[in-house]
């Protein structure tokens, strides 16, 4: 890469990485592993032939499928080591499709998951997980021990991931 | 062994820490832990600091630097070319990391509405003495409205509102001006984040030249060249790019530092606070600008229009204004005194030793407005025999002295 190409290549990061890094977000939730994916797939995407192959307008759509494959692959390796993923032999379909969930539709899933919930585990999802307190924090807010937090906050993420996946399995038919 | 239990709520606390959790271990402890993210999601991301791209682009910078010394492993001739190619790259990203570091302080800026900081003034000597002059706290925001509260300082309880466009002080001040300096040297706000970033943008350099931590935050330190004006350092903090402390040349013997030693960021100041033009006990500052000092001799029948100018430097005596806030130089807000120096220094231009050639009581009042003052000089060991002189920073009883000319015996 000459500087010509270093140069575009800086500009195009400057111009995509603020949708790219919310995508990956979204999926990771947390900002070090979106820092990390995102700079990763940079790395990987502009040393991709694939990428002087596409237009402008295609580069966030391959930068989006490389990350998505990114976190795929961490994921993966959480549970069996050394599992990689070839960028360059992805399916055209996957790369340029990824990035397409509704996110709307999807927070309306999820409220609408949470509002089924029991007052208690939604009242002990909202202070540990919206409002960010931590477990010893909740328990004084909700008046009960840590232990209980811990087990409440357990019960309704596994009744709520129960909700999701009946929701999700509903509207699939 | 911990138990699922655990090891989700660790995993929930890992999230709210931004950082990345461990791995679920199981499908059923994944299937939980997707739920977890899933409800964060109903939250804004937390976004990188603004270098983010920055860094991104340096590390691709890096990354082919690398590429260019394996090279020269491989191929002598092309070990040249890959290390001049490096170098322009080291180059050219040096340059456009201190560019990028000005856009991205605007950018960061461009996501904040108001904020709410305390804001301290610190001087300090030649010697590296250093005097905390006043505490502030600042609620301000885009539209140019601010509330400053003085917390400690000579100014202690004075509260400062704007709208943008007017300003009201609380308590009201009783010096006819019916405005007391917010901040030493003028009744400006100085240390407004978004005047700093539009100074940075017309500046004629500037270069971040290493980092250093304010306030316990790791901070770039930015040299500015001005394109009018002393250089000035400037610190900005590495993770929001907002500037957290600036630091003016030495002058005069005088330095100042400006620094927020907190900072937080906010929808809106807060309408209470604003409320000032409603509150009897505010009072609308009036600057007095454009205004013409009454005419000398008005009271007296004294002539105000010196034979000789002085020549005078604003900023130094901005800086002197600085000195007398913080105790130094106490003579300059005493006009005799001043006058007393001033032609003790026509006599003995090396300096003075000893004694003043001219003594204190050999100046008469001729004329004085509270803002201009002439001196008639009864001595006969001088030529001059008048002094004027105006207190050109500040017009009350804070303000100093400084001589603007003076009439030679005929």
């Amino acid at each position: 890469m000459n500087e010509e190409q270093l140069r575009f290549a800086a500009e195009v990061c400057r111009q995509t990485w603020e949708p790219l890094y919310r995508f990956v977000y979204y999926r990771v939730q947390n900002r070090e592993e979106a820092e990390d994916v995102t700079q990763e797939t940079f790395f990987k995407a502009l040393s991709s032939p694939r990428f002087h192959e596409i237009g402008r307008t295609e580069h966030l759509a391959f930068f989006k499928a490389v990350a998505a494959n990114l976190i795929r692959d961490r994921w993966r390796r959480d549970k069996a080591r050394g599992i990689k993923v070839d960028i360059d032999s992805l399916p055209e379909g996957e790369i340029f499709s990824a990035g397409g969930t509704d996110a709307v539709d999807e927070q309306l899933l999820i409220r609408e998951a949470l509002a089924q919930l029991g007052e208690e585990q939604r009242k002990v999802v909202g202070l540990r997980i919206l409002k960010g307190y931590s477990v010893s924090e909740t328990a004084r807010i909700m008046g009960i021990k840590a232990g209980h937090v811990r087990v409440l906050q357990y019960r309704a993420l596994k009744n709520l991931a129960d909700i999701l996946s009946k929701e999700e399995t509903h509207d699939e038919k | 062994m911990k138990s699922n239990i655990v090891k989700l709520s660790e995993y929930i606390d890992r999230l709210n820490k931004e950082k990345t959790p461990p791995a679920a271990g199981c499908a059923e402890m994944e299937r939980l832990c997707a739920a977890a993210r899933r409800v964060k999601s109903l939250k804004p991301p937390a976004m990188p600091g603004a270098d983010f791209p920055d860094k991104v682009i340096q590390s691709l910078a890096g990354d082919k630097k690398r590429r260019a010394r394996r090279g020269r492993r491989l191929l002598g001739g092309a070990a040249a070319a890959a290390a001049v190619l490096a170098l322009t790259f080291l180059v050219y990203f040096a340059a456009l990391r201190d560019i990028n570091i000005v856009s991205a302080m605007e950018q960061a800026y461009s996501r904040i509405n108001a904020y709410h900081g305390t804001l301290e003034v610190v001087f300090s000597n030649e010697a590296g003495e250093r005097q905390v002059q006043s505490v502030l706290d600042v609620w301000a925001d885009k539209q140019g409205r601010y509330a400053i509260d003085v917390l400690e300082g000579a100014y202690k309880g004075l509260k400062t509102v704007s709208d943008g466009e007017k300003i009201w002080q609380s308590p009201v001040h009783e010096n006819g001006l019916g405005v007391m300096p917010v901040f030493s040297e003028t009744y400006e706000f100085i240390f407004e984040l978004g005047s700093e970033i539009e100074a940075l943008k017309s500046a004629k350099s500037a270069k971040i030249t290493g980092e250093d931590t304010v306030a316990g935050r790791p901070a770039f330190v930015l040299e500015v060249t001005p394109e009018g004006g002393l250089p000035y350092t400037l610190w900005v903090d590495k993770e929001s790019k907002i500037p957290l402390q600036k630091e003016g040349a030495m002058y005069n013997a005088v330095r100042y530092t400006t620094r927020y030693t907190e900072i937080t960021f906010a929808d809106s100041i807060p309408e209470e606070l604003l409320k000032a033009a409603l509150n009897p006990d505010y009072q609308e500052a009036d600057f007095g600008e454009g205004e013409s000092p009454a005419p000398a001799g008005e009271d007296s029948g004294a002539s105000y229009e010196p034979e000789v100018r002085v020549e005078v430097d604003l900023e130094a005596e901005k800086a002197q204004q600085l000195a007398a806030d913080s105790g130094s130089s106490p003579w300059r807000l005493d006009p005799v005194f001043t006058a007393q120096v001033f032609v003790s220094l026509q006599i003995s231009p090396e300096g003075i030793t000893g004694d003043y050639p001219v003594d204190y009581e050999d100046f008469v009042i001729a004329h004085s407005d509270g803002r201009r003052m002439k001196l008639d000089v009864l001595s006969d060991k001088t030529d001059i025999k008048a002094v004027y002189l105006e207190r050109l920073i500040r017009q009350n009883e804070t303000g100093i002295w400084t001589v603007v000319g003076y009439d030679l015996s005929r």
